[in-house]
């Protein structure tokens, strides 16, 4: 459905102003004829072009492309510490964060098949010298603290990465149908890290979710304008919006033009619950700069 | 109200007269959806309206696989609701919280699809749980991450079935959240367990391959159907 042709034909029913002052019968008619496209009319303002990027190259194979390089981004923090950095890992952690590597080896494996499948050339392979994973601290593979908080950021943006990819990749079922079941895998990836981060129960992070959320305090208040659960201001952008258009930070509790936030009178569902509930995608444009600046070295940035 | 404008607004539509049909929809489009479903011989016939019965998943399109996860929601919430009345196994506060929260985020799922679909909307349905063990926090919980992990399955199912990207968007930013779920509810059962693929084979997981689950919308419902006390009507498989 063209949501704008959609909003065209409601415009002029029969010769009928769509006006609130309508009578009820006349009303009703209204949505009678044309009930599914007005129900269904208010969509995420997410329209593939509309962000006015020329495309020279497919969107399929960019997104693609965008999620092998998250590919290689997060494989590599947790293989050069599996296989670097013996102490690291408590014994309790490492059957997981063995597990979580080789999931992700699989799908730099799955991605590379699916960029080819719609005729792109896969990224060549990003080695660990490609990213530099010491923003947070230098200690990043001697301190657990800091390595668990540095894979939260980059699973975080991971999630997000691939969640924007989707949309670029419809109307090719056989990179879509893997992307999609790698999606998912990204979060439990990101729950299992948070968890582990909120097991060591250490300051500002005693109340971390599973799920993307607002900052919490170690008392557990919740500060429902701050989107950034990690904590480093540095890396807002990971859970910040797109642009002032979409709005669409972390914390958001729009969706689909319905508010969230007390829905339909359900006042428990607080602005930190409706916001749990959804989380947000970020376009490709945005991840791609995300990616490069926060996390790519000069040589390997994307482009 | 104002807000709500606002925020739809910001979807990047400024026309004063879209302002007014979004009013229009928000407003009045419940009130219509609770006349209309009580009229019968005005329901919908496949060419021209688009009136759901309440009952009623249709294939033709995106808005079936909606009602199917929009029915999955729903079983998340009767069943959250369900765990929310076991007081006494023994939950340790963290617990407690977060299947609270749990719990609302599955009712904003719910009251979200209720207020999208609006007149396209399955109604209120109604569940109970049959053959699940509620006497011990492991065999709940592993009730629990089962009904999240069908949640999961049904979101990827509808996504490579999803042909309106809007849609497509709004699945994924649940999905998502379902699987973070089934994630914290599988390391409560068995630590380590959250990233065992080859545990979730029975929503066809794919441990080799590192793939999530995912079955069909349809294979979504029957997997719900000995919840539901309510019968759907599937149309247009």
């Amino acid at each position: 459905m063209n949501i704008f042709k959609a909003f065209a034909s409601l415009e002029h029913v029969g010769g009928m102003d769509m006006e609130y002052t309508s009578s009820r019968r006349e009303l009703m008619a209204q949505f009678l004829k044309y009930g599914r496209k007005a129900g269904l009319a208010v969509l995420p303002a997410f329209l593939g072009k509309a962000y006015g990027q020329t495309a020279t190259v497919d969107p399929a194979i960019e997104a693609l492309n965008l999620s092998l390089a998250n590919g290689y981004l997060q494989f590599h923090l947790y293989n050069n510490a599996i296989e670097n950095f013996s102490k690291l890992i408590p014994d309790a952690m490492k059957p997981s964060i063995i597990r979580l590597r080789d999931q992700k080896q699989s799908h730099i494996n799955m991605l590379i098949k699916a960029v080819e499948s719609v005729g792109g050339t896969p990224l060549s392979a990003m080695p660990y010298s490609a990213f530099n994973y010491a923003r947070i601290s230098a200690n990043v593979n001697t301190d657990l603290n800091i390595f668990l908080r540095t894979a939260m950021l980059i699973e975080d943006l991971g999630v997000r990465t691939c969640k924007g990819a989707l949309p670029e990749v419809m109307g090719h079922a056989e990179a879509l149908a893997p992307l999609i079941r790698i999606h998912t895998v990204l979060a439990r990836h990101a729950a299992y890290i948070r968890i582990s981060i909120n097991g060591l129960q250490i300051s500002n992070f005693k109340q971390l979710r599973p799920w993307q959320s607002n900052r919490r305090t170690d008392a557990g208040v919740v500060d429902d304008t701050n989107y950034n659960d990690s904590t480093v201001g540095a890396y807002s952008t990971i859970y910040y919006r797109d642009n002032a258009t979409l709005q669409n930070a972390e914390n958001k509790t729009t969706q689909g033009g319905v508010q969230i936030r007390g829905i339909n009178g359900v006042t428990e569902i607080t602005a930190t619950a409706a916001a749990e509930a959804f989380d947000e995608y970020l376009l490709p444009v945005t991840a791609k700069g995300v990616a490069n600046n926060l996390f790519i070295n000069t040589g390997f940035k994307l482009s | 109200m104002e807000r709500d404008l606002q925020e739809a607004q910001n979807y990047n539509i400024v026309d004063k007269s879209l302002r007014r049909r979004q009013f229009l929809i928000y407003s009045g489009l419940t009130a219509a959806a609770a006349t209309l479903a009580a009229c019968k011989k005005d329901a919908a016939t496949a060419n021209t309206v688009y009136v759901n019965d309440g009952l009623t998943i249709d294939f033709k399109d995106d808005v079936g696989l909606l009602n199917t996860l929009y029915a999955c929601c729903q079983l998340q919430v009767a069943f959250c609701n369900r765990l929310a009345e076991l007081t006494t196994l023994g939950w340790t506060t963290v617990q407690v919280t977060y299947l609270n929260e749990i719990r609302l985020h599955e009712l904003a799922h719910s009251e979200f699809f209720k207020s999208f679909l609006g007149i396209t909307a399955l109604s209120s349905l109604s569940f109970d749980f049959p053959g699940i063990d509620f006497s011990s926090r492991e065999t709940t919980l592993t009730a629990a991450a089962n009904f999240q992990n069908l949640a999961v399955a049904a979101s990827n199912g509808i996504l490579a079935r999803c042909t309106e990207r809007g849609y497509l968007v709004i699945v994924a930013q649940i999905a998502t959240v379902e699987a973070r779920h089934a994630a914290w509810l599988q390391e409560q059962i068995a630590a380590g367990s959250s990233s065992d693929l080859g545990a979730l084979q029975a929503w066809d997981a794919d441990a080799q391959r590192s793939l999530d689950v995912a079955v069909t919308p349809e294979k979504a419902l029957e997997l719900m159907k000995p919840y539901m006390k309510t019968e759907l009507k599937i149309v247009n498989k």
